[in-house]
Formats: structure tokens, C-alpha cells, sequence
């Protein structure tokens, strides 16, 4: 009899559609759009090669228009020739384009479009004027200027402490004359020595700028946090398992409530299919993901583990829902698919740096988080050479599992009691 | 007013749902608008969680440790290896420094084998910040170090510092006739974007879902037996869902004016953005009583709320800033009313109020308006045709 329920429970979710279109199709259609979205996100810098920040600078002082032209150039190139997105700048490391030029050409140059701020090169240095420049790029100028100043008001400093030095006893240095010569000399030497900043620079991670295994990139953050969502995605499934072995919920429910057959088997009868059908899913959706060149880590056996116990806890939760509260199912199928939003939304889906953000102030939450657990076991995986914070991950997710498969067993014995 | 008041009366027996999805909502929106409100515009991670550990103890170092975190959450550690760890992996530590016992002897013999111990485990970003903003400080203390040829004296210490944190107060000037109102009409307009999420969701899961229990053969049937004209019952129901909306938008509204200020109220361009946004809900409403027509299952209304909520979002860059969305696939988004919306939005966020083309929001404004007229249009045809086959 139990087979007989299970055939028939794995033929009546496949013939329906909305059953295949939701659990199934929408995770694909929701990993191909985040992956096509984001898929910049994997190297931004290339991103801004292709379309450099133009600005025009103008100058009160021409030595001071051609410091900031020089240092620039470290990052960029002079001209802001028009050139289409689709044709690319040649480099990838041109982040900006510049052209020194007087107010009123650069106001022109603003007001068509073709240059995105006007800079003028003074001390300090003044966005005077900005068109159509995004955040990300404004952030990025303001980081170079704040950059040229420093080096600016370094020189500054460090000369006055030379001239400090050198004519420390200010007193016999007033009697004195200073010649042109030795004006010059000191001169010449103040500017060796600030000189020497270029030659002796300070680079403590040049090893290291490469990303090392450790290190991960937003995009593969995001697709944790993303992935772990389609894990947990299923909950709905276990809502709907309950209304249709619960008398009171639907039509269908009302149905096998009748039969002579016990709850608990019921329930099984209906639960195992699905939760079947939702773990293959599951790893259809992983297979997809890998297929899409998004590499989540080489523990294929870890991470097929804590998906799947994902969706498990995921479907149980579902069940507990729909075990221990008595509202409509309207309302229960609600709370299935706000609840995978808010844990996917604490988890870092749609912005990656929210996790902290909850450790901060809630950090409880990010222990009882499903899609947290699974994101942050994915992200262990790919990082921590060691298994001892991942199997954490899947103690966590497996007394989530007990706690709910408990919660439904308990709600099922009593709405027995409650038929009697 | 008959079918206006089931259409409520609706909403209100569902309302234990209503309320979950506004809640819900308004915590996310409340969330982002306190962390936004916070970093005068940016929802990026500004403000890092970062722990210095400081062997060396001495007025260096402990400089070095005050810049690290400056503008920063401090975090803190003991230096175990598995304690950092496990905060590296609870996220709530970013990034961490650990500076060693000989930093300053060995700075002043070679800052360049410094064995500075620094960890990110989290993204790369971050950890490029910091390794940037390290050199960037020892380089300018690398100056002095040249200046007194590999020794500064320790009297010398306390000016450099004061020196070295004036070198390090961001200086750049921005044009200084936005600097006055450029917090808050910012933070408003990222905020007024974020609220198109929200609006596109609640559309599904309460109106979409109360119009299609309307639409239900039954009830629709009932009321057109019992003498109500088709046409007066139909407007009645957009009446009542373009009602219901505005209602739903109000109060987002005023989350987003509680954390971006009420002073928007009086600047102009947020007033504009105030009027685009009021025009993307009666599209996306539109929008969604046009898709509730062409799939008329009340049961599936929460999951499309969810789909079409995710996907316009991450394509037309509610989510994530369009300087790095896919370009087609933003292409693809604008035959969505929000792309529309979200364009006006980063339109007042990339320009200086004096530079803001209200030609082009306008003009935004009316493809908004045309795709509603379109969609308003389409629902009619459709509900014509059903009418016509008896459904």
C-alpha cells in the first residue's frame, strides 16, 4: 500500500504544471538572470578599462595642471577622444582619460557629454563640476584625487620640516645672507628627497595581489548566498505536502484523511516523493551552475551533502509550518516564500555585505539562518582547508532537520487527536 | 461602490498575509534606508569590521592602529589563530592586522620587510582597500624615515603624527554648491529605487492575488446575474487596486523620507522623483493586473511576485549598480516600467543638481505612462475576449 502511495504521489506532482514551473523552472530562469547580471561583477576592473572615467582639467596654476596631468597618468592617458564602448581601450589598465584645458572649453566639454567631471588643479583639488557620473566612478576619482593630494601635501610637509631642519638655528640663519646658489642647493635637495618617494616605495602586498585560493570575488559571494536560496527554495513544497493530508486545509486533504491509512504513513507517503524529486533538483540546478563556468569549490561530494541537506531542512520546515499552524494554506504558501526572501536577503543575495551587518547587530539570526548556514558552508568549502567549520555547518543544519521533523510529527499527532 | 468594497473586504480577510508581506518589506527597506542614512549615500561596506592587534605598543603603532580603524567597526580578537577564524567565518570580522613586536625597528631599517600579518577571508575588495590604505600610510611615513636618514628621532614622533594625520584628511573639494543638499537628495534617490522591489512584490502577492479571488467564475458571475454592468465593475476593481497601491506606496514613502529626511519634500528634484515613482506604480500596477489576466492562478500570484520581483530588480540595477549589470540584459529590462524608474533615479545620483536633465526624467516619466496606457489597453482586449468566450 505504502508503494502504491508513493507511485502515485511522484505522478500527481509531476502532472502538475505549476508544481514543474515554480520549483523548477524558476530557479533556472533565477540563476541564468543573476549569473548574466552579475557576470561583470567577476572582474570589475576590465569593466572599467572598457569605459574610463573622462574629466577635463582646468588650472589656476599650470605646474600645479601638470602634477595632477603626470600623476594621473600612472592610472589613465591624456585625450578624451571619443571612443565607443563596444571598440575598448586598448589597455586594461587605462581607468581614466584627461585633458587639460581652459574653463570655458571644459564647461562645453561637460555640457556635450564628453567629459564626465571638470577638475581643477589646485591646492586642494576641486571637482568642480560633475555629469553623469555614476557613484562607483565618482568614488573612484575622489580616490585618485585624495590620492595626488596626499602625495601633495606630503612634498609640502616634508619640505618645510627640510627647511626646518636646515636652518634650525634661525637666529644665526637671519644674520646670514643665503645665497642664490645656496638657495638653489637646498632646493635641488628637497626635491631629491621627495623624489626618492618613487624610488623607495612601500609596497608590502605586491606578492599578494593576485587572488590567492582564500580569496573570493563579490560575484562567487553573491552566487553562495544564491545558490543556498535555491537550496532552501522548496519550502512552499512542504506546506503544500501537509494541505493535502490535512482534513481541514484542502479538498485533497479531506480526501486521504478519510482513507484507513495512518497520518504518519500518509505523510511519508507524500513527503518522500517530493523531497526526492526537490534533492535531484537541487543538484540539476548545481550541475547548471557548474555548467555556467561558476566554480563554487572542488569538494563536489561537501557541497552536494550540505545542498542537499539544505533542501531537506527546507522541506521539513515547510512541513512544520504546515503541521502547527492552523491559518489557510493561502496564507501558509505566503510565509513559505517570504521566509526564503528574508533569509536570502540576511544572507547576502541582494547586497553581499548584509551578513556582517546582522552579525553586528543580530548575530543570533545568522546562527538560525538556514540559507546562511548553507551559504556559509559553501563559502568554507571554498576556502577553509580544514573540514571542522564546515561539518559545524551540517550539525547546525541537521538539528534544524530534527527540531522540524520533530515540530511535524508533533503537529500531525495532534490534529490525529483533534479528528478523533 | 459594491465591488470596491468586496475588493477590500478581500484584501481584509487576507489580511494576516497583507501585513506579513508589508512588514517584511518595510524591514528590508528600513535596513538598507539605516545603513544608506548611515554612509551619506552608499550601501557598500564603507564601514568595514576590522581588529588591529598591536604587539609593539608604541606611539607608531598605535597611530597605525587608530588609522586602520578609523571609519571602521572595531573588532576584537586575541591573537588565536581559531578565534580569528571563527569571526572570519561568523562574518563579523572583515579584516584583520597584526602588528608584530619589532614594527618599529624593523621600519626603519627596511619598510619593505615588514612582516605585517593581515588577513580578509571574506572578498578580495576588501582586502584590496586596506592593502591600498597600509601603503599608502607607510609610504608617507617612509618620507620622514628619508628625511632623517633611516632614524627619527623619538621627539620627532608626535609632529610627524599630527602631520601624518593631516596628510591623510581627505582634502579633495567637491563643487560646493550641492555640498549642502547633496546627503539627503541622494539618499533619497537610491531609497526611491529600492521601493520599486518592494512595489513589485506586494503588487503580486496582495493585489494580484485579491483581484484574481475577484475574478474567480463564481463571484464575477454572481455579481454580473445580479445586475452589476461589467464596465462599472471593472472599474470599480482597478479603481480599488490602483487604491490599495497607493496606500502601500504612501507608507513606503514615508520609510523612505524617515531615513533620507523630510526636507526632500522641499527640493525639487526629489519632488520629481517623488512624481516618477508615483508614475511607475500605476505601470507597475498596470503591469500586474495585465499578468494577472494572462496567468489567472491565484495561488501561483506570490510566486510570481517573487520571480518578477528578483528578475526586474537584478537586471535593471535596483540590487546592484549598473556599472556593472550585463549591458544587453539592461537593454533587455527596459521593457519594464522600472527600468525607467531606476534610470531617473541614477540620473540625479551621477549629476549635480545644477547639471540634472528634468527633459530626461520627464521624458522617462512618459514611457512610463505610455507602457501603462499599454497595459491598462491589453487587460481590456483580454478581459473583452474572455467576456465574449463566457469565461
Amino acid at each position: 500500500m505504502f508503494r502504491h502511495l508513493l507511485k502515485y504521489s511522484f505522478k500527481i506532482y509531476f502532472y502538475n504544471k505549476a508544481n514543474m514551473m515554480w520549483n523548477f523552472i524558476f530557479p533556472f530562469v533565477f540563476i541564468s538572470v543573476f549569473f548574466l547580471a552579475l557576470g561583470n561583477l567577476s572582474n570589475p576592473t576590465v569593466e572599467f578599462s572598457k569605459d574610463p572615467i573622462k574629466i577635463a582639467i582646468i588650472d589656476t596654476d599650470q605646474q600645479e595642471a601638470d602634477n595632477i596631468a603626470e600623476f594621473l597618468g600612472n592610472f589613465g592617458e591624456e585625450g578624451i577622444a571619443e571612443q565607443t564602448k563596444s571598440e575598448e581601450t586598448s589597455s586594461d589598465d587605462v581607468f581614466i582619460k584627461y585633458q587639460l584645458t581652459d574653463v570655458e572649453n571644459a564647461e562645453q566639454l561637460l555640457a556635450d557629454q564628453a567629459v564626465q567631471a571638470i577638475v581643477k588643479a589646485g591646492n586642494p583639488v576641486e571637482i568642480q563640476a560633475y555629469n553623469n557620473l555614476s557613484k562607483v566612478k565618482s568614488s573612484l576619482l575622489d580616490q585618485f584625487l585624495e590620492s595626488y593630494e596626499s602625495i601633495r601635501k606630503t612634498t609640502t610637509m616634508i619640505g618645510d620640516r627640510y627647511a626646518d631642519e636646515k636652518f634650525s638655528d634661525l637666529e644665526s640663519f637671519a644674520g646670514s645672507q643665503l645665497s642664490e646658489q645656496e638657495f638653489n642647493e637646498i632646493m635641488k635637495q628637497t626635491k631629491m628627497d621627495i623624489l626618492a618617494k618613487h624610488e623607495e616605495t612601500v609596497d608590502l602586498f605586491s606578492d599578494e595581489s593576485e587572488s590567492t585560493e582564500f580569496s573570493t570575488s563579490p560575484l562567487l559571494i553573491y552566487f553562495f548566498a544564491c545558490m543556498a536560496y535555491i537550496a532552501f527554495y522548496p519550502l512552499n513544497t512542504g506546506v503544500s505536502t501537509l494541505a493535502e493530508i490535512t482534513a481541514n486545509q484542502t479538498g485533497v486533504g479531506l480526501r486521504n484523511s478519510a482513507t484507513p491509512i495512518s497520518k504518519t504513513k500518509m505523510f511519508f507517503a507524500v513527503f518522500i516523493p517530493r523531497w526526492i524529486i526537490h534533492c535531484i533538483f537541487t543538484l540539476v540546478i548545481y550541475l547548471y551552475v557548474n555548467l555556467l563556468g561558476v566554480n563554487l569549490g572542488n569538494n563536489y561530494l561537501q557541497i552536494i551533502v550540505l545542498l542537499l541537506l539544505g533542501t531537506t531542512s527546507a522541506v521539513l520546515t515547510g512541513t512544520a509550518i504546515g503541521a502547527l499552524f492552523n491559518f489557510n494554506t493561502g496564507l501558509k504558501i505566503g510565509i513559505s516564500i517570504a521566509l526564503p526572501l528574508v533569509f536570502g536577503f540576511a544572507s547576502g543575495m541582494m547586497y553581499n555585505g548584509m551578513p556582517r551587518i546582522i552579525a553586528q547587530y543580530i548575530p543570533w539570526f545568522n546562527e538560525m539562518n538556514p540559507i546562511g548556514i548553507i551559504s556559509k558552508g559553501l563559502y568554507m568549502l571554498y576556502s577553509d582547508t580544514t573540514f571542522t567549520r564546515f561539518n559545524q555547518q551540517i550539525v547546525s543544519l541537521l538539528i534544524i532537520i530534527g527540531i522540524m521533523l520533530i515540530v511535524t510529527i508533533f503537529g500531525l499527532r495532534r490534529n490525529s487527536y483533534e479528528s478523533i | 461602490m459594491k465591488v470596491f468594497k468586496l475588493f477590500l473586504q478581500i484584501i481584509n480577510k487576507h489580511k494576516g498575509m497583507a501585513i506579513m508581506y508589508i512588514m517584511i518589506m518595510i524591514l528590508i527597506i528600513s535596513i538598507v534606508g539605516n545603513q544608506v542614512a548611515a554612509h551619506n549615500g552608499d550601501f557598500t561596506m564603507n564601514e568595514a569590521a576590522v581588529a588591529v592587534i598591536d604587539h609593539e605598543q608604541s606611539e607608531f603603532s598605535a597611530h597605525f592602529k587608530k588609522y586602520l580603524l578609523q571609519d571602521n567597526h572595531q573588532v576584537e580578537v586575541p591573537d588565536d589563530r581559531d578565534v580569528i577564524a571563527d569571526k572570519f567565518y561568523d562574518e563579523s570580522l572583515d579584516y584583520l592586522v597584526i602588528i608584530p613586536r619589532d614594527f618599529s625597528e624593523t621600519f626603519a631599517k627596511d619598510p619593505n620587510s615588514l612582516d605585517l600579518q593581515t588577513n580578509s577571508m571574506l572578498n578580495r575588495q576588501v582586502a584590496m582597500t586596506f592593502e591600498n590604505k597600509i601603503n599608502n600610510y607607510l609610504n608617507i611615513w617612509n618620507q620622514y624615515r628619508i628625511l632623517y636618514d633611516n632614524n627619527i628621532p623619538a621627539d620627532k614622533i608626535p609632529g610627524i603624527i599630527s602631520e601624518v594625520d593631516q596628510i591623510m584628511t581627505p582634502s579633495v573639494k567637491v563643487a560646493s554648491q550641492e555640498k549642502q543638499q547633496s546627503e539627503s537628495y541622494k539618499i533619497f534617490s537610491y531609497l526611491v529605487s529600492q521601493i520599486n522591489y518592494v512595489i513589485i512584490v506586494l503588487g503580486f502577492s496582495i493585489i494580484g492575488y485579491s483581484f484574481l479571488v475577484m475574478e474567480d467564475p463564481l463571484i464575477k458571475k454572481r455579481e454580473l446575474v445580479s445586475g452589476y454592468p461589467e464596465g462599472k465593475r471593472t472599474k470599480e476593481l482597478f479603481l480599488a487596486a490602483f487604491s490599495v497601491m497607493f496606500v502601500i506606496w504612501l507608507l513606503l514613502m514615508t520609510v523612505v523620507l524617515i531615513f533620507s529626511g523630510f526636507e526632500n519634500l522641499t527640493i525639487n528634484v526629489s519632488r520629481i522623483l517623488i512624481v516618477s515613482n508615483f508614475v511607475h506604480l500605476i505601470a507597475i500596477t498596470a503591469l500586474v493586473l495585465f499578468v494577472c489576466h494572462l496567468y489567472p492562478k491565484k495561488d501561483s500570484s506570490s510566486f510570481l511576485g517573487n520571480v518578477v520581483g528578483l528578475s526586474i530588480s537584478f537586471t535593471t540595477g535596483i540590487f546592484i549598480t549598473r556599472d556593472f549589470l550585463n549591458e544587453i540584459l539592461l537593454k533587455i529590462s527596459s521593457i519594464t516600467p522600472t527600468y525607467w524608474d531606476v534610470s531617473n533615479a541614477a540620473h540625479v545620483q551621477a549629476n549635480m543638481l545644477n547639471q540634472i536633465d528634468y527633459g530626461y526624467i520627464l521624458q522617462n516619466m512618459l514611457v512610463m505612462l505610455m507602457m501603462a496606457a499599454v497595459f491598462i489597453l491589453l487587460t481590456f482586449v483580454l478581459r473583452r475576449m474572455k467576456l465574449k468566450e463566457g469565461i
